[in-house]
C-alpha cells in the first residue's frame, strides 16, 4: 500500500516534469511562427499544443530507449526515479526563468544519474550509455541543425533572393504554418515518450511491470495530456529568446529553421535515437541567421544558451542528488517522497498565492 | 567507451537529416518562385509563361507534400 502511494507520487512528478517540459519546449515550435508573424501567438501555441499531443501516440521508440541504457534498471527503485524527477524540475524552471532554451531531456537524465548516483553508487550508472544517449547526440543536434539550416538558407536565397518581397514573405508564412506543424508533431513523437519511459521505469522498479511489457496505454494517454497541456501554457521567455534575441528572423529564414529542425528530429525519431528538440531547433534558428550573415546571430546569447546545455546535466543531477540525498535522510523510502512532495507543493502554493496577491497571471508567461 | 556509441545509426540520422532538410527547403523554395512569377505573368498578359511557371509550382508542391506525408508515415510506422 505505501509502495503504491510512493509509486503514484512519482508518477504525478513525472507528469509535472511532462508539463514544464511542454511549456518549456513550446519555444521549439512557435517561436519562429510567432516571430515572423507567420500565426498569431494563441493560435501558434493551441496548434503545437494539438499536435503534440497527436504526435504522442505515434511512436513509441523513444520510450523504450530512455528508460534503458543509461542507469541499471535493477538498482532502480521509486525514491531514485522521484529525486530525478525533481531535479529535472527544478533545472526546467530555472532555465526558463532566465529565459534559456536547454534539454528537458539531458535535465530528466541528469535528475536520475545523479540520485542514483547517491543511491547505489557508481555501479548503477552506465556510463557509455550517458555517452552514447547523452553526450554524443548533444555534440551532433546543434551542429548538424546549424550545418543543414545554413545550407538551407543559402539555396532559399539563391532561388528566390531576387523575388519581389511580398510574394516570397507570404509564401514563407504560409511555409511556416506547415513546418511549424511539422515540428510539433515531431516534438510529440519524441518528447512526451521521456515521460512514459520514466513512468515505465518506475512501474517496473515498483514491480508493477517487466523490462519486456509494452508501455501502457494510461501512460501514453497521460503523457500526451501533460505535454500538451503544458505546451498550451507555453514559456514565453523562453519563446522571445529564441524567436527574436538570437537573431532577428525573417519567414524564409524561420522556414529554413523549422523546416531542417523537424527533417533533422524525424530522422532522429525514426532511428529511435533521443535527440533533443531544443538543441536542435536553437541550432537551426542560428544556422539559418549565420547562412545569412554570420554577425547576424547574437553569439552573446547563443553563448549563454550553450553554457546552460553544458550545465543542465550536472546541475540536475545535483539537484536529484542532494533531493535523493533529503529522502534517504528521512530514513524510509516511502517517508521522504511524501514529505519532500508537500514541502515542494507548499513552497509552489506560496508561490502562486503571491503571484496572485501582486496581481499576475497564473501563465507561464510572466 | 566511445565503442558503445552507435555511429552507423548517427551516421545514418545525419545524412538523412541532410538531404530531406536540404530537399524539403529546395522544393518550397520553388513553390513560392514559380507562385510569385507565375503572377507576374499573368499580369503582364503572358499567360503561356504564367501557365508553365504555374506548373513547375503544382509539381513542386506536390513533391513537398509528398515529401511531408514520408514524414508522416515515417513516424507511423515505427
Amino acid at each position: 500500500m505505501a509502495d503504491d502511494l510512493v509509486l503514484w507520487i512519482v508518477v504525478a512528478t513525472a507528469l509535472a516534469f511532462d508539463f514544464t517540459n511542454g511549456f518549456h519546449d513550446t519555444a521549439n515550435a512557435v517561436a519562429t511562427s510567432i516571430s515572423t508573424r507567420a500565426m498569431p501567438p494563441n493560435l501558434a501555441v493551441g496548434l503545437a499544443a494539438s499536435l503534440n499531443f497527436v504526435g504522442a501516440f505515434l511512436s513509441l521508440a523513444v520510450a523504450a530507449t530512455i528508460a534503458t541504457g543509461i542507469v541499471e534498471p535493477d538498482l532502480i527503485t521509486p525514491p531514485i526515479v522521484f529525486a530525478g524527477l525533481i531535479g529535472a524540475i527544478a533545472w526546467n524552471l530555472a532555465t526558463w526563468y532566465f529565459g534559456l532554451p536547454a534539454s528537458s531531456s539531458h535535465a530528466l537524465i541528469g535528475g536520475v544519474v545523479g540520485s542514483a548516483l547517491v543511491a547505489a553508487g557508481p555501479q548503477a550508472v552506465i556510463f557509455s550509455g550517458l555517452l552514447e544517449k547523452v553526450i554524443v547526440p548533444a555534440l551532433i543536434a546543434p551542429v548538424l541543425a546549424f550545418v543543414v539550416a545554413g545550407v538551407a538558407i543559402l539555396i532559399i536565397h539563391r532561388i528566390v533572393g531576387r523575388q519581389r518581397p511580398g510574394p516570397v514573405t507570404r509564401g514563407f508564412r504560409l511555409g511556416q504554418i506547415v513546418s511549424g506543424s511539422l515540428f510539433s508533431l515531431s516534438h510529440g513523437t519524441n518528447d512526451a515518450q521521456k515521460t512514459m519511459g520514466i513512468i515505465f521505469l518506475a512501474l517496473v522498479a515498483n514491480g508493477n511491470l517487466s523490462q519486456s511489457d509494452d508501455v501502457p496505454t494510461w501512460v501514453v494517454v497521460s503523457a500526451a495530456s501533460a505535454i500538451a497541456l503544458g505546451t498550451y501554457v507555453g514559456g514565453w521567455r523562453i519563446i522571445r529568446t529564441m524567436g527574436s534575441r538570437i537573431i532577428k528572423m525573417d519567414p524564409a529564414q524561420g522556414f529554413a529553421a523549422q523546416a531542417t529542425g523537424a527533417a533533422v528530429i524525424m530522422s532522429a525519431s525514426h532511428a529511435g535515437f533521443p535527440l533533443s528538440t531544443t538543441h536542435v531547433i536553437s541550432g537551426a534558428i542560428m544556422g539559418a541567421g549565420a547562412g545569412k550573415r554570420v554577425s547576424a546571430v547574437r553569439w552573446g546569447v547563443a553563448g549563454n544558451i550553450a553554457v546552460a546545455w553544458v550545465l543542465t546535466l550536472p546541475a540536475a543531477a545535483a539537484v536529484g542528488a542532494a533531493t535523493y540525498a533529503v529522502v534517504a535522510l528521512l530514513g524510509s523510502e516511502t517517508l521522504g517522497p511524501i514529505v519532500v512532495s508537500a514541502v515542494l507543493l507548499a513552497l509552489l502554493s506560496v508561490a502562486l498565492g503571491r503571484r496572485l496577491l501582486a496581481g499576475r497571471t497564473l501563465t507561464a508567461e510572466g | 567507451m566511445l565503442a558503445a556509441v552507435h555511429w552507423g545509426t548517427i551516421g545514418r540520422v545525419v545524412w538523412v537529416s541532410l538531404a530531406s532538410g536540404i530537399a524539403a527547403a529546395t522544393v518550397f523554395s520553388l513553390v513560392v518562385l514559380a507562385s510569385a512569377r507565375a503572377t507576374e505573368h499573368r499580369h503582364a498578359g503572358r499567360s503561356a509563361v504564367a501557365f508553365g511557371f504555374g506548373v513547375l509550382g503544382t509539381v513542386a508542391f506536390a513533391v513537398f507534400a509528398a515529401g511531408i506525408a514520408l514524414g508522416v508515415h515515417v513516424m507511423l510506422q515505427k
